[in-house]
């Protein structure tokens, strides 16, 4: 499929980004690369490691880790794990606070992992593990006569602490529907989920609440493959899958 | 405030935090004894503990004895991982820094915070003190006091041109990170290069260097782990190297793969923004490559002509 022209320029515009760093960071030498402020103390560092400092001194003892190997190895041994993905899943979503967006070589690489894994909506697969979710149910139209749904599948997957069952369905009247339960919330954090094209284009976004609950619509979505991709504190699942023909 | 009369043991174990931290001293002239001798002096200097009032030690010792069990668990790991390679014994360097924690507690615990305040979170703030004494302790021994600049590692402060570009700050609404300053530099490099820099093209090479270091920096204020990931992998430029660094399977129990997949995104990610962020000073690859080929004194095409 040919790709949207913003998408593409967009594209080219990172690759000219990326270039200009890797250029400018190779002119800098090791002393360039170094600390610009003494280590901070162990008292500021300990408050640190539990995300209680203030803002400006936090911002301030950020700038210094960044740059420090030894403090970023204690920040990572003092600190929380949990505390620790969180803030990457922070900075790794910062600019778009949701949903998380990928660069093109991050996407093909979550393609190459998921591809092998595709849920045609259409075919009965049989409860059982299937790549990252393990099916619970299939419904088709000849067991669900009242229901709206003229296909369904129950599927259940872990991301991080949580496991959700994420029921996705073909309606009578061809759109796509999706429920997601938070079945085992041990982090009572939103879910942040997009649904996407192959190419990783967002073609809709939203996020559960604090439970993992939500539900959606869309009416009209591509026969294409799709992905549905799943984002918790720093730990993520994708789900691929194939409208009916 | 007079000295409380020691409560028998029993009495203590009745009674709640609150009331526990209610009874030890506000200030160190109420919490130790007189020292009536120079040797006192001498000794108190050395270890003060000694001198603490018994019904402080008392008090002291029933909330070391509460709060220690649940603490020690959780500390101890920490402690271990960041024990230096040149103590040598993980277990050995947890057991002294949970010895330190304690005369630390005994010490410095007084009835209001280290502001003046009544404990918001007891435990909390005891975590704190064991994280402190643990990490003082591991700097020592590598010979890095923390607050202390390195003689090889003092460089120079961030220059003021670290400032963001004016229309980025405004769009982010934050206070600028340093005084607002002209952010252009001369950027006809094809003009400025030659292979012997003249004072004008080294102004302009350091002025380059300076923009990109204050993006860098600007940059890392809120974004510190993407930002060790970019540089380390500018200097190591080994992915697995960089993953064990950045997100040891501590952090994430994932294979390296995944990690490394996780560690792909956030230096990607920071190329992107931190690439936006140069393009906003006029910079581009064209302009930085080159410098770099001034710099390290490859021949031109049109020099080669």
């Amino acid at each position: 499929m040919a790709q949207p022209h913003h998408q593409k320029k967009s594209s080219e515009q990172g690759l000219e980004h990326k270039h200009v760093l890797d250029a400018g960071l190779k002119l800098l030498s090791a002393d360039d690369l170094k600390p610009s402020t003494p280590c901070p103390d162990s008292l500021t560092f300990a408050v640190y490691v539990q995300g209680q400092l203030g803002e400006d001194a936090r911002r301030s003892v950020n700038a210094h880790v960044a740059s420090c190997s030894e403090c970023y190895r204690e920040y990572l041994a003092l600190a929380e794990p949990e505390d620790v993905m969180k803030e990457i899943d922070r900075e790794l979503h910062s600019a778009t606070a949701a949903p998380p967006e990928r660069s093109p070589e991050a996407w093909r690489r979550v393609m190459d992992r998921i591809k092998r894994f595709v849920i045609d909506l259409g075919k009965t697969y049989g409860t059982g593990v299937f790549g990252p979710v393990l099916v619970i149910a299939e419904t088709s139209v000849a067991k669900g006569k009242h229901s709206s749904l003229k296909l369904s599948k129950l599927l259940e997957t872990s991301i991080g602490n949580n496991t959700y069952r994420i029921q996705l369905g073909v309606r009578r009247d061809g759109a796509f529907e999706c429920e997601i339960d938070g079945h085992k919330i041990k982090d009572e954090t939103c879910l942040r989920l997009a649904v996407r094209r192959g190419t990783g284009e967002a073609l809709f976004l939203t996020e559960t609440n604090v439970h993992g609950n939500t539900n959606f619509v869309l009416a009209k979505v591509p026969q294409d493959m799709l992905v549905l991709d799943l984002h918790l504190d720093g730990h993520e699942s994708q789900i691929a899958f194939r409208m009916p023909a | 405030m007079g000295t409380p009369a020691p409560l028998a043991e029993a009495s203590y174990s009745s009674l709640s935090d609150e009331q526990l931290i209610e009874l030890l001293p506000a200030s160190d002239e109420e919490k130790y004894l007189d020292r009536t001798t120079p040797a006192d002096e001498e000794r108190f200097k050395k270890e003060p503990e000694l001198f603490i009032k018994p019904a402080f030690m008392e008090a002291l010792h029933e909330l070391w004895n509460r709060h220690y069990p649940l603490l020690e668990r959780k500390v101890r790991s920490k402690l271990w991982k960041i024990c230096p390679r040149q103590h040598g014994d993980p277990d050995s360097f947890a057991r002294e820094a949970l010895n330190e924690a304690y005369l630390a507690f005994i010490r410095r615990i007084k009835s209001r915070d280290a502001k003046g305040e009544k404990y918001s979170n007891f435990s909390g703030y005891v975590y704190t003190l064991f994280l402190n004494v643990g990490r003082d302790k591991a700097r020592r021994i590598i010979g890095r006091p923390p607050g202390e600049e390195d003689e090889e590692e003092k460089v120079a402060p961030m220059p003021e041109h670290c400032a963001a570009p004016p229309a980025k700050r405004a769009a982010r609404g934050k206070k600028p990170d340093s005084p607002p300053r002209p952010t252009s530099v001369p950027l006809d490099a094809a003009a400025d290069v030659s292979l012997d820099e003249t004072p004008d093209q080294k102004f302009s090479r350091e002025e380059l260097i300076r923009i990109i270091k204050g993006v860098i920096y600007r940059h890392s204020l809120d974004n510190p782990i993407s930002t060790q990931t970019v540089l380390l992998q500018s200097q190591e430029d080994n992915w697995t190297k960089v993953t064990e660094a950045v997100m040891p399977t501590e952090v994430l129990k994932k294979s390296l793969r995944r990690r490394t997949d996780v560690v792909k995104d956030l230096y990607e990610k920071d190329c992107l923004e931190l690439g936006r962020d140069l393009s906003e000073y006029g910079i581009t690859s064209e302009h930085v490559f080159h410098f770099r080929e001034a710099g390290s004194g490859t021949t031109t095409p049109s020099e080669e002509e």
